[in-house]
C-alpha cells in the first residue's frame, strides 16, 4: 500500500504537465510539482484552498468570470473539456506572470456522482511562438511571391497595350495567354494563403451589416466575360426585402465567387446558371444552380476535401485548384452556417448555403482572407 | 482640360528593380517627371530635397518601411502635405488601416491593380490637391 502510494506520488511529481484535483466544493485536494511551479504556489500551501484563488484565467487581458470557465462546464456537462491554443486562454500565476495555456478538464466521478474535477494544463508559450512564426512566414512568402507576379502583370499590360510598339495578332494572343496564366497563378497564391490561414485557425471574421444580394450581383458582374464567352443564361432572384446581415463582406464575397465561378466554369456553353437569395428564418438561403457537368455520385463525399477535383472535369481540362469549396465550407462552418448540395452527373448541380440571420460571430485573427 | 501630368514630379519608392522600371517607364510615358528611391531612407531624403507633387510608396523596403516613411513625412512640415499613394503587395485590412491612419491618401495592392488604374489614381489625386 505504501509502495503504491509512493509510486503514484513519483508519477505525479515527474509529470511535465500541471495537475490539480478539486473536490465538489472546488477545494484543491491535490496539486503536483509542475502545477506548483507554473502557478508559483507550493503544492502543500494550495491544498484545501479554493481553486478560484489559485487558478485565475484571462482572455484578451480580461479576467474571466468563474462561471464561464471550462472547469464549471466540465462538471456541469460531466464531460471532458479541452481548451487548445486557438482559444487564447491565459493563466495568471501568483507572482502576476501571465502565460498561455492548453487545458484538459475531466469531471471526477465516484459511484456516478460528480465529486470534483481533474485539471491538467501546460504552458504553451513555445507553441504560440512557433505558430506566430508560421503565420509570419506565410505572409512573407505571399509577399515575395506576389512581387514577381506583379512584374509579369505590369510588363504584359504594357506590351498588350502596344505602348512600346505594334504587335502582330499572334504576339498579342500569346501575351494574352501569358497574362491569363499569371492571373491564375495570383489566384492560386491567394487560395493557398487562405487555406494556410484556415488551417492555422488564424483567419479573422470582421462583421459589419452586409447586403448579400448586392455582393452576389457584384460578383456576377465580374464574371460577365466568362458568361458571355459561353453564352450562358444567368438568372438572379432574390427576396425584395432581404435584411442586412452582420457578416464579414470579404468572406461573403469569397463564398459567392467560388460558387458562381464554379457554376459558370463547369457548365457547358449555352447552359444556365441561377442565383437565388431568399429569406428562410432563422437563415438566409443562397442557392446556386447550374445545368453543368455535375459531380459523379461516387465522388460526392469528397467534394469539400482540400485539393479534390472530380474525374469528369479533370478530363475536360478545366482549370481549378481544388481549394475553392474547401475554403467555402471552412467559412460557412466558422460562420455557424451550413452548406449542402444535390448533383446529377450530366444534368447539373445545386449548392445551398444557409447563413444565420443572427450573423457571423466576430473572430479576432492574425489575418483576413483575401 | 489641361494635361495635368506635364512637369509633375512623382517620387516612386520601390525596391524591386523590375517593378521600378515598369512603373517608372509607364509614368515617364504619361508625361510625369519620375524620381526613384530604392529604400525608405532614400525616399525621405528625396522627398525633403525634391518636394515631389506625389509619392507612390511601397511598404516592404530596406532600411525603413513605408509605414516608417509615412510617419516621418508627417512629422516634417515641409513634407507633411505631399500626397502619398501606397502601392504594396501587403493587402491585409490591418496594413491598409495603418497606412490610412498614417495619412496615405490611397492604398493599392500591386497584384490586384493594372498600371493604368495606378496612373488614373495619381491623376485624380493631383487634380484634387491642385484645387
Amino acid at each position: 500500500m505504501k509502495d503504491e502510494e509512493s509510486r503514484l506520488n513519483a508519477i505525479l511529481s515527474s509529470m511535465a504537465e500541471g495537475l490539480v484535483a478539486i473536490d465538489e466544493k472546488r477545494k484543491v485536494i491535490l496539486m503536483n510539482q509542475a502545477a506548483g511551479v507554473l502557478l508559483r504556489t507550493a503544492p502543500p500551501e494550495a491544498v484545501g484552498r479554493d481553486i478560484r484563488e489559485i487558478l485565475i484565467f484571462s482572455r484578451e487581458g480580461k479576467e474571466l468570470p468563474y462561471e464561464e470557465l471550462p472547469i464549471e462546464r466540465a462538471i456541469a456537462e460531466r464531460n471532458i473539456i479541452s481548451v487548445s491554443m486557438l482559444d487564447n486562454l491565459f493563466v495568471r500565476a501568483k507572482n502576476g506572470n501571465l502565460f498561455p495555456v492548453a487545458i484538459m478538464i475531466a469531471p471526477l466521478l465516484t459511484r456516478g456522482e460528480t465529486a470534483g474535477a481533474i485539471i491538467l494544463f501546460r504552458d504553451i508559450t513555445k507553441e504560440r511562438e512557433i505558430d506566430q512564426a508560421k503565420t509570419e512566414l506565410v505572409s512573407l512568402a505571399s509577399h515575395q511571391l506576389r512581387t514577381p507576379l506583379s512584374a509579369i502583370n505590369w510588363y504584359a499590360e504594357m506590351l498588350i497595350g502596344q505602348e512600346v510598339g505594334a504587335l502582330t495578332d499572334k504576339q498579342r494572343e500569346y501575351l494574352m495567354s501569358l497574362a491569363e496564366a499569371n492571373h491564375r497563378m495570383i489566384d492560386l497564391v491567394n487560395a493557398l494563403l487562405n487555406v494556410s490561414r484556415i488551417d492555422l485557425g488564424t483567419f479573422a471574421i470582421d462583421p459589419t451589416p452586409v447586403d448579400f444580394a448586392s455582393i452576389g450581383k457584384s460578383v456576377l458582374s465580374e464574371l460577365e466575360p466568362q458568361v458571355l464567352a459561353k453564352h450562358l443564361t444567368v438568372t438572379v432572384k432574390h427576396d425584395p426585402n432581404l435584411p442586412a446581415v452582420s457578416a464579414d463582406p470579404k468572406l461573403v464575397r469569397i463564398i459567392f465567387q467560388n460558387l458562381l465561378s464554379n457554376a459558370i466554369k463547369y457548365t457547358p456553353p449555352s447552359g444556365a446558371v441561377t442565383l437565388s437569395i431568399t429569406l428562410t428564418p432563422p437563415n438566409i438561403l443562397i442557392t446556386v444552380t447550374d445545368t453543368g457537368y455535375g459531380i459523379p455520385s461516387a465522388q460526392q463525399n469528397k467534394i469539400f476535401t482540400k485539393l479534390f477535383r472530380a474525374d469528369n472535369i479533370r478530363n475536360k481540362e478545366i482549370e481549378g485548384t481544388g481549394l475553392g469549396l474547401y475554403i467555402v465550407k471552412s467559412i460557412v462552418d466558422a460562420s455557424g452556417g451550413k452548406i449542402e448540395f444535390d448533383s446529377l452527373e450530366g444534368k447539373g448541380t445545386t449548392f445551398r448555403v444557409l447563413m444565420p440571420l443572427a450573423g457571423m460571430p466576430k473572430r479576432v485573427g492574425a489575418k483576413g482572407l483575401t | 482640360m489641361a494635361e495635368p501630368t506635364i512637369g509633375k514630379k512623382v517620387l516612386l519608392a520601390e525596391d524591386d528593380k523590375f517593378l521600378a522600371t515598369a512603373m517608372g517607364d509607364k509614368l515617364t510615358r504619361e508625361g510625369f517627371t519620375v524620381l526613384l528611391a530604392a529604400n525608405g531612407v532614400e525616399t525621405i531624403n528625396q522627398a525633403k530635397a525634391e518636394h515631389p507633387d506625389l509619392i507612390l510608396l511601397d511598404i516592404i523596403m530596406p532600411q525603413k518601411t513605408g509605414f516608417e516613411v509615412l510617419s516621418e513625412l508627417r512629422l516634417d512640415p515641409t513634407t507633411r502635405d505631399i500626397p502619398v499613394i501606397v502601392l504594396s503587395n501587403l493587402g491585409q485590412e490591418v496594413d491598409i488601416k495603418r497606412a490610412r491612419e498614417l495619412g496615405a491618401r490611397d492604398y493599392l495592392v500591386k497584384t490586384d491593380v493594372e498600371m493604368k488604374t495606378v496612373v488614373a489614381r495619381i491623376k485624380e489625386e493631383l487634380a484634387r490637391s491642385a484645387t
